[in-house]
């Protein structure tokens, strides 16, 4: 603007009087007498352009002379040849002619023109290895031009092909037809080895399948979909509310056992699922006699932890909504390779099971294992361990090799009995304390109970033998549904309750009906059952006060 | 452009409602006027060179007047008849005595060649002032184009205006390349009718082009018969005289013109509806509904005689027709047309017909490739209503997903920018049908060169 107003004359400030070339001091920053810096070779306008700065690159070094092309460069309309047209084609277009000199060469864009290599038999070649039932010469030729018209492109050449041959069909014939050609000239089979049509034969059966079940995927509408998965919501809410009343049980089962990466609960949709559960046996069952072949190695030590391979998964796509229920029973099947446990029975449990109650499966070795386990925790580390030791020493197995029905009840009997035994060797101890401590101090008071409400501290303080004559009289009103209850350990304990003395049967209560709890049967009995759980903190209660006592 | 390299050649492209023409190598057509030409049979002098109309010629700007000339191969009847016709291209704004309009196209292909010639002749006379026998031509055919069609379009091209090299390519091809694409589901909806092709690598297969008549011109005429329907007449230009008596203030007087042709008023009339159709209609978001549409506020249109017009609820009704085409019974004088055609579906229909005619592999890439393209897919929220549609009745496996242009002009002209780039580009250069070729092999080998 400065230089502007210079030019034309008018003064740079507004302030009369002050004249022409007065430069404003403030201008550029620089005290007025310097003089202006200007790099030489550009004048002062241009310099003034790029804002008075040095330009940080230098873009052109202005001070040289390029000395200017001695060529004559010119445009010309010239018609070119294209080596890819075979009819001389003349046309033209811009090109740049240096001193008279065309650009000579082939068509820059001729060099991409480029084309699939495809086999060219002769007559008599087709003759001796190429006659086929489903096709004739004239097919056969016409597919080979238009790979070679189409590069190879099967879906449009099908698009084009006269007659309705699938994208399959001219495939298999391009590819046999090539693979023959190819193994029927080479001299020998090592040098065509690695030829890639000879290496990988077209697989025309896979290929269909392939086609088939990728259509069905795709066709399958929005509408279609939401069905599906609203059966499959469907399902899962009745599972749900069939799975409510126990779902104290499931969810202790649950947490003992680890699903394996499967959150599905573990239950069958409906009677219909039914025929698809008998379905899905052979195929678990299939798995499971796996497992046992390997288990089939000296029993008594633990199976090494990946000796079973689950069960393959459930088939995908379209059979989703049928195998949903088995695919739900698999989740509990696969639960069971890592507890590393045989389900040779789970058939029959199954079937046992369907009758009497809702379905549920459940893989009896794991189960087993769960119910020790809960019996344990309830009997205290230091009792189970004992009952185990006690095990041992007879020559028991304390881990069952072959889980069957009877099998894995007669373990909880076992078990239970021996707890019974021990239970009593201990009150007998107590007993024969007390006996020597009242020998000594008739007054004395034997059981502090603080804690206890008045009915069980009134109990308390009466004998064992009345404590003992009213637990039997309820457990006579027990023992019989508790021989009734279906199942499991029932039986056992039933027989086992009449074989030892009622205390005994009392205690046998106890587990079995713990362990009826955790069968997915035998509500009733846990109603039954609860005049007894007042005997259980007493006799905690009782071990508690001996640990002072002793 | 470092793919290309201009040999001047023109790319033409005759659609139902206009014809777009141009040089390659360009971003949009130079010359764009409307197929429909004006036709005036004259019986009577044979050559029909100089017969006087009624009152007196007066050429217009655009206006033409144009001789069949001798059609080669033609038998002899019907160059006597075809000599007593005259061709009005490109002058449909002035009105005629006994002038027709006759569509060029009917159903996407050519229906009278001579109106194909006259066309053309205007496009390289008029318009483009180029002399046909120094530029390679590519044009655009429909995907559904006969082969008898292609032969003719050929010779008259050879033998006629002496071209040096020929191309015929498919629009749906032209669309896709003008997208960048080899590989799409082309969703072309022009004037006359809706065509959906499958683009595979560059080849449209044939069994999987889906076709409907619905097209701007059915819409346009729903729109003619629902104004007409409020009693409110539409009045061709022509018809009228409006005056300034005071300033302001207009009086309109009719003109009786008897000779006007019933197709040139009805012509004339949809235009004017056309520009209705264009101005206020919009696609509705989701499923029209009468109920929801009730209270909608009108949007006003002034005719051009003065009569205002208010449009309401039809603003989305009638471009719902593409989506729903059995709303046409709901609209008065279009029941008769739903009839005729028997079952036409919808375009979401039509889409997923399209692609599951096609082979399963390439099913995924067509879902996530749908190109929409043409004059009637300018129209707002036309690309988002149909991406809803789709995404709703579509596979979850498959991605949908619908492109277009956002440039409305490069929407209409996309069969003509896609010749555009394919004429300009080097590799290319050796595709063209020349002039020996076909002196040599005949106009069938045309079948093989442009497949």
């Amino acid at each position: 603007m400065a230089d502007v107003k210079d030019i034309m004359g008018i003064p740079k400030t507004s302030i009369p009087g002050v004249g022409v070339g007065v430069a404003n001091p403030r201008i550029r920053g620089r005290e007025p007498g310097q003089k202006k810096v200007l790099p030489e070779g550009i004048s002062r306008e241009v310099y003034a352009l790029t804002g008075g700065l040095a330009p940080i690159m230098p873009s052109v070094d202005f001070r040289k002379r390029r000395p200017l092309s001695t060529k004559k460069v010119e445009w010309r309309w010239t018609a070119f040849k294209n080596s890819g047209r075979k009819d001389g084609l003349l046309l033209h277009h811009w090109a740049r002619v240096v001193d008279g000199a065309v650009p000579q060469g082939d068509y820059m864009f001729a060099k991409y023109n480029k084309f699939v290599d495809v086999v060219k038999y002769t007559d008599e070649e087709y003759h001796r290895l190429l006659e086929d039932k489903t096709w004739t010469k004239e097919e056969t030729d016409k597919l080979f031009e238009m790979c070679v018209r189409f590069d190879l492109r099967f879906i449009v050449i099908a698009d084009k092909f006269g007659s309705e041959r699938t994208v399959e069909e001219l495939k298999q014939r391009y590819y046999s037809v090539s693979r023959q050609v190819i193994l029927a000239r080479a001299s020998s089979f090592e040098e065509v080895k690695d030829h890639p049509l000879v290496k990988e034969p077209y697989n025309y059966a896979h290929e269909v399948e392939r086609k088939k079940a990728l259509a069905m995927v795709l066709s399958q509408t929005r509408k279609q979909e939401r069905d599906e998965a609203e059966v499959l919501a469907e399902a899962r809410r009745i599972a749900e509310a069939r799975k409510g009343p126990k779902a104290e049980a499931a969810e202790e089962a649950k947490q003992r056992t680890p699903p394996a990466g499967v959150a599905t609960p573990p239950a069958k949709g409906g009677g219909g699922a039914g025929a698809a559960v008998i379905a899905t046996t052979p195929v678990g069952g299939g798995g499971s006699w796996a497992e046992q072949a390997t288990a089939a190695t000296p029993a008594g030590s633990d199976p090494p932890p990946s000796s079973v391979p689950p069960p393959p998964p459930p088939p995908p796509g379209a059979a989703a909504p049928a195998a949903t229920p088995s695919g739900s029973s698999r989740p509990r099947v696969q639960a069971a390779p890592p507890r590393k446990k045989h389900d040779k029975n789970r058939a029959s449990s199954d079937h046992g099971q369907q009758e009497k109650q809702p379905p549920r499966v459940f893989s009896r070795g794991s189960r087993l294992q769960t119910q020790l386990q809960g019996l344990a925790s309830e009997v205290g580390a230091r009792m189970s361990k004992r009952i185990d030791a006690f095990l041992q020493e007879h020559g028991v197995r304390v881990k069952p090799k072959c889980p069957t029905k009877a099998v894995c009840a007669e373990q909880l009997a076992i078990r239970r009995d021996l707890l019974t035994l021990l239970n009593l060797q201990k009150r007998l101890q107590l007993k024969e304390n007390e006996l020597s401590v009242l020998s000594v101090n008739p007054q004395a008071d034997l059981h502090q109970q603080t804690l206890s409400t008045p009915k069980r501290s009134h109990r308390a303080v009466v004998d064992g033998g009345e404590r003992v004559a009213t637990r039997a009289t309820s457990t006579s009103v027990v023992t019989t549904p508790v021989a009734g209850s279906s199942g499991g350990g029932g039986g056992g304990s039933g027989g086992g309750a009449d074989a030892e003395p009622p205390p005994s049967a009392v205690v046998t209560e106890r587990p079995s009906k713990r362990s009826d709890k955790r069968k997915a049967s035998s509500r009733s009995t846990e109603q039954q059952t609860s005049p007894s759980p007042q005997t259980q903190p007493q006799q905690k209660r009782a071990r508690k006060m001996r640990v002072p006592e002793d | 452009m470092y793919g290309g390299d201009e040999v001047s050649a023109l790319v033409i492209d005759v659609g139902w409602n206009t014809c777009k023409a141009g040089y390659a190598g360009e971003d949009a057509p130079k010359a764009v006027f409307p197929s429909l030409v004006g036709v005036i049979e004259k019986s009577g002098a044979a050559d029909g060179s100089a017969a006087a109309l009624g009152n007196g010629d007066v050429e217009m700007g655009d206006a033409e007047e144009k001789r069949t000339g001798n059609k080669p191969g033609g038998d002899g009847n019907d160059k006597a008849r075809k000599a007593n016709r005259k061709l009005y291209v490109n002058a449909l704004g002035f009105r005629r005595d006994f002038m027709e309009v006759v569509p060029t196209v009917k159903e996407g292909l050519v229906a009278d060649w001579d109106l194909v010639e006259g066309l053309w002749e205007h496009a390289f006379r008029e318009r483009l002032l180029v002399d046909p026998r120094e530029h390679p031509m590519l044009l655009a055919e429909p995907s559904h184009n006969t082969n008898s069609s292609r032969e003719t379009t050929v010779e008259l091209m050879f033998e006629k205006h002496q071209v040096p090299a020929l191309f015929l390519a498919k629009n749906a091809v032209l669309t896709s390349f003008a997208s960048g694409r080899a590989t799409s589901l082309v969703v072309d909806s022009g004037g006359g009718s809706t065509t959906v092709a499958a683009v595979h690598d560059g080849y449209v297969l044939r069994k999987a082009i889906v076709r409907s008549p619905i097209g701007g011109d059915a819409l346009t005429e729903a729109m003619l018969n629902t104004v007409e329907s409020m009693n409110v007449m539409i009045k061709p230009r022509y018809s009228f005289k409006r005056t300034e008596v005071r300033l302001g203030e207009f009086r309109v007087t009719d003109l009786d013109l008897p000779n006007t042709t019933e197709s040139y008023r009805r012509y004339q009339q949809r235009c004017i509806a056309a520009d209705i159709k264009e101005s206020v209609c919009r696609v509705a978001d989701s499923t029209f509904e009468e109920k929801q549409y009730q209270n909608i506020p009108t949007q006003p249109y002034e005719l051009p005689d003065g009569n205002i017009v208010e449009i309401g609820a039809d603003r989305f009704r009638i471009p719902e027709i593409i989506f729903n085409p059995s709303i046409l019974k709901s609209i008065p004088g279009m029941e008769k047309v739903a009839e005729e055609q028997g079952r036409i579906s919808g375009l979401p229909t039509m889409v997923l017909e399209s692609i599951n005619k096609c082979d399963a592999d390439i099913r995924r890439e067509l879902f996530s490739g749908i190109l929409l393209a043409g004059g009637n897919a300018v129209m707002t929220q036309m690309k988002e209503r149909l991406e809803k549609e789709l995404m709703e009745e579509a596979p979850q496996a498959a991605r949908v997903k619908v492109i277009s242009s956002g440039n409305n002009i490069e929407r209409r002209f996309s069969v003509w920018i896609g010749g555009s780039i394919l004429a300009s580009l080097g590799s290319f250069q050796q595709m063209w049908m020349s002039k020996p070729e076909y002196e040599e092999n005949g106009p069938s080998f045309v079948h093989r060169k442009c497949p």
